[in-house]
C-alpha cells in the first residue's frame, strides 16, 4: 500500500509509521537537530561557563571559594599593559601575515597556472608546509633560528668563516619577524590553493580575448586575474586572519610569547593567566574580550564579502 | 613516595682549566690566577675574564633564562647572596639588596657576551645541548644529565670536566636549588590499590638501579650502595666522586623553593622581568620592585593577608 501523508497527522500504514510533517521547512530544523544539540554541548554551555567565570574571583588553586565581581577582571584588562601590548602585536602579527601571505599566494598561484608539466607534483610539494602540525613547525623553526646551533647561523659561519652568533628569537624585531616567517611559510600554501582554484575557474575566452586586444601579462593580471579573485580573496582572508587572531602554537614553541613579553601575543598570555598564573577568571575575561573583536571583524569581512558578490 | 631527587652542582671544563697557555692568557688579561670559583663573586669575575680569552662561539657560562627555570637559578643566587624569596609575612623580599646583586650579575653577564645572547629562551635541554657542544665552560646542572654528558658519541665535553659544590655567597649559604619527583595517590583514586601496586613497582630496587644508571639521583640507600660501589670499578674517578658529592649537597645545600602553591604564580610574575633586566629593558631595582608588586597583589588575592 503506499504510503499516505496528511498534513499535521501521523498515519499507521502497513505496519510502518510515517511522520506527517507540517511544513517542509521543519525538516532542515530536524536534520540540523543533532549538530545544534552537540554544538550547544560542547561549545555554547562552556562559553556561558566562561562568561559566568569571567565575573567571579575563580582560581584554580582555590576553586570553591569563588566570589562574583561583576567588571573587575575586565577593568583590571584594560589597565593591564601587557594585555594591551599583546592585542596591539596580535593585530600587527595578523595584519603583516595575511597580506604577505596573499602576496606570495597569489604570485605562487599565479605562476603556477602556467606549468604545464608535472603541476600535480609541484602541487604536492608546494603544499607540503601545511601537512605539519603547527607545534612541529614551531620546533623546527626554533632550532632553524637557534643562536648556537641554529641552521641560519651556520650557514652565515660557512659563508663568512666566522662565528655568526645573532640572537635571533631574542633581539627586537627579530623575535618576532622569525615568527612571522615561520608563520607565513606554514600558511601560504593554504592561498596558494584557494588562488589556483580561482584562477583555473576564469574562462580561458577572457584571457585569450585580452590577449587578442594586445594585453600584456601585467595588464591581464590586474584587470582580468584580480577582479575574477575578489572572492576568493575575501574568503581566504577572513579564514586566516580568524587563524592567526587565534595563533599560538608556533610562538608557544619558539619564543614562549617572551623573552620579557616581546613576542607576546594575546592566546600565548591567556595561557599563561589562565593555567599557569591560575587566574582562570581573568583569562577568560581576555578569551571574552578577543573573541568580540574576531567577531566584530568576521561580521565586516564577511558584510563586505556581500558587496562584492552584489556587485556593490 | 619519593622517586628521585635532584641538586644542582657546578660543571666545569677541565681542559679549559687546566690549560696551561688559557691559565697564561686569563693572568695576563686579569691579572688572577685562573681558577674554579668558590663564591659568585668569583664565579662573575672568572667569567668575565675568561670570556675575553675565549674564542668566538664558546661562552664562559650560561643559565636556564626562561619559565620556573630561571626563577629558580635566580632563587639559589639570591638564598646564597643572604636574600629570601618571602619573608615570615609571605611578602615579597626578592626586591632587597641580595636580589638585585643576584640579578646585576645575570645581566652583567650576558651584557658582557659571557652567557649565549640567545640565553633567555633557554631552558633544561638548551642549556645541556649547548654543553654537550663543547661551548661552554662551567654552567651550575642538575645530576641527572650525567650519562648523556659522559657519552662519547653525544658530547663534546664527556670526559672533559668536573665537578665541585655551587658557589656560595655573601650570605655564607651555598647554592642549592633542590627538589625531588615523587608519586602520590589523591584521595579520589578509585583504583588507590593497582596506583600503590604501580608505585611499588617503579619506585623498586631494580628500576632504580637502572633510573640511577642513567645518573639519576633515585631514593633507596641499597641502590645508592649498591652504585657507589660499582663507581669505584669503572675507572673514572668522576663516577665515584658525583655520587659522594651529590649526598654531601643533598645533606648541607638542599633548598626548596617556597612550598606553597603560589611558587609558579609568583615565577611567571618574576621570569619575564628578569628576562627584562638582564636584556636591559629594565633597571634591577626597579624592574624587581615592580615584580615584588605583583607577586604581593598575587597573595593578596589568594587571601596571604
Amino acid at each position: 500500500m503506499e504510503p499516505r501523508f496528511e498534513s499535521g497527522k501521523m498515519r499507521v500504514e502497513g505496519g510502518g509509521i510515517h511522520w506527517a510533517v507540517a511544513e517542509r521547512r521543519l525538516l532542515p530544523i530536524f536534520l540540523l537537530l543533532p549538530a545544534i544539540v552537540l554544538m550547544l554541548f560542547v561549545i555554547g554551555f562552556p562559553m556561558l561557563y566562561s562568561l559566568y567565570l569571567s565575573l567571579t574571583n575563580y582560581t584554580l588553586l582555590n576553586p570553591t571559594n569563588v566570589t562574583f565581581v561583576g567588571l573587575k577582571n575586565y577593568a583590571t584588562l584594560f589597565r593591564d599593559t601587557v594585555f594591551l601590548r599583546a592585542l596591539l602585536r596580535t593585530v600587527l602579527y595578523m595584519l603583516i601575515a595575511v597580506n604577505a601571505e596573499f602576496v606570495l599566494g597569489l604570485l605562487i598561484a599565479h605562476a603556477m597556472s602556467h606549468v604545464v608539466r608535472a603541476q600535480g607534483v609541484l602541487r604536492t610539494i608546494l603544499m607540503m608546509p601545511m601537512m605539519f602540525a603547527p607545534i612541529l613547525v614551531g620546533f623546527q623553526f626554533k632550532w632553524i633560528f637557534n643562536d648556537q646551533v641554529g641552521l641560519i647561523n651556520n650557514v652565515l659561519f660557512e659563508i663568512f668563516r666566522h662565528p655568526v652568533i645573532i640572537p635571533w628569537l631574542i633581539y627586537k624585531p627579530l623575535g618576532f619577524i622569525t615568527i612571522l616567517i615561520g608563520e607565513i611559510w606554514m600558511s601560504t600554501p593554504f592561498m596558494v590553493i584557494i588562488f589556483l582554484a580561482g584562477i583555473l575557474s576564469i574562462p580561458p575566452e577572457i584571457l585569450e580575448a585580452a590577449e587578442v586586444d594586445g594585453a600584456s601579462e601585467w595588464q591581464k593580471f590586474i584587470h582580468i586575474t584580480i577582479p575574477s579573485l575578489t572572492p576568493f580573496i575575501y574568503i581566504a582572508m577572513a579564514v586566516r586572519s580568524l587563524d592567526l587572531a587565534k595563533a599560538y602554537d608556533l610562538v608557544s614553541i619558539m619564543t614562549g610569547g617572551g623573552p620579557a613579553h616581546r613576542t607576546e601575543l594575546i592566546w600565548t598570555y591567556v595561557f599563561r593567566l589562565a593555567f599557569t598564573s591560575q587566574k582562570f577568571a581573568l583569562g577568560s575575561a581576555m578569551s571574552y574580550v578577543t573573541v568580540a573583536i574576531a567577531v566584530l571583524f568576521t561580521f565586516f569581512l564577511f558584510k563586505q564579502l556581500i558587496k562584492v558578490r552584489e556587485g556593490r | 613516595m619519593p622517586r628521585h631527587f635532584d641538586i644542582s652542582c657546578l660543571h666545569y671544563r677541565t681542559d679549559i682549566f687546566e690549560d696551561a697557555e688559557m691559565r697564561r692568557k686569563f693572568k695576563a688579561e686579569t691579572g688572577m690566577d685562573l681558577k674554579v670559583p668558590v663564591t659568585w663573586d668569583e664565579f662573575k669575575q672568572t667569567s668575565l675574564g675568561l670570556q675575553k680569552i675565549l674564542p668566538p662561539g664558546v661562552y664562559a657560562t650560561e643559565f636556564a633564562g626562561k619559565e620556573e627555570a630561571h626563577t629558580g637559578r635566580f632563587y639559589e643566587v639570591l638564598i646564597a647572596e643572604g636574600g629570601q624569596f618571602f619573608d615570615s609575612n609571605w611578602k615579597p623580599a626578592f626586591n632587597g639588596p641580595a636580589g638585585v646583586k643576584a640579578v646585576t650579575m645575570f645581566r652583567d653577564l650576558y651584557d658582557a657576551g659571557a652567557m649565549p645572547p640567545g640565553m633567555t629562551n633557554f631552558v633544561w635541554e638548551d642549556v645541556a645541548k649547548n654543553w654537550v657542544a663543547g661551548n661552554i665552560v662551567m654552567y651550575t646542572e642538575w645530576y641527572g644529565w650525567y650519562s648523556y654528558f659522559q657519552d662519547p658519541t653525544a658530547s663534546k665535553a664527556a670526559g672533559k670536566f668536573d665537578l665541585v659544590r655551587q658557589p656560595r655567597g655573601d650570605g655564607g649559604i651555598y647554592s642549592g636549588w633542590a627538589g625531588q619527583h615523587a608519586f602520590s595517590i589523591t584521595g579520589a583514586s578509585q583504583q588507590k590499590e593497582a596506583a600503590a601496586a604501580f608505585i611499588k613497582f617503579i619506585t623498586n630496587a631494580d628500576q632504580q638501579y637502572r633510573e640511577a644508571k642513567l645518573g639519576f639521583l633515585v631514593t633507596r640507600q641499597s641502590v645508592w650502595d649498591r652504585i657507589i660501589k660499582e663507581s669505584k670499578e669503572t675507572g673514572v674517578d668522576l663516577d665515584t666522586k658525583r655520587l659522594e658529592l651529590a649526598q654531601f649537597q643533598a645533606a648541607n645545600d638542599f633548598k626548596t623553593p617556597p612550598l606553597v602553591a603560589q611558587w609558579l604564580p609568583a615565577s611567571d610574575i618574576l621570569y619575564p622581568v628578569l628576562q627584562a633586566i638582564i636584556l636591559g629593558d629594565k633597571e634591577p631595582k626597579a624592574g624587581l620592585d615592580e615584580a615584588a608588586s605583583k607577586v604581593e597583589e598575587m597573595m593578596r588575592e589568594a587571601g596571604y593577608y
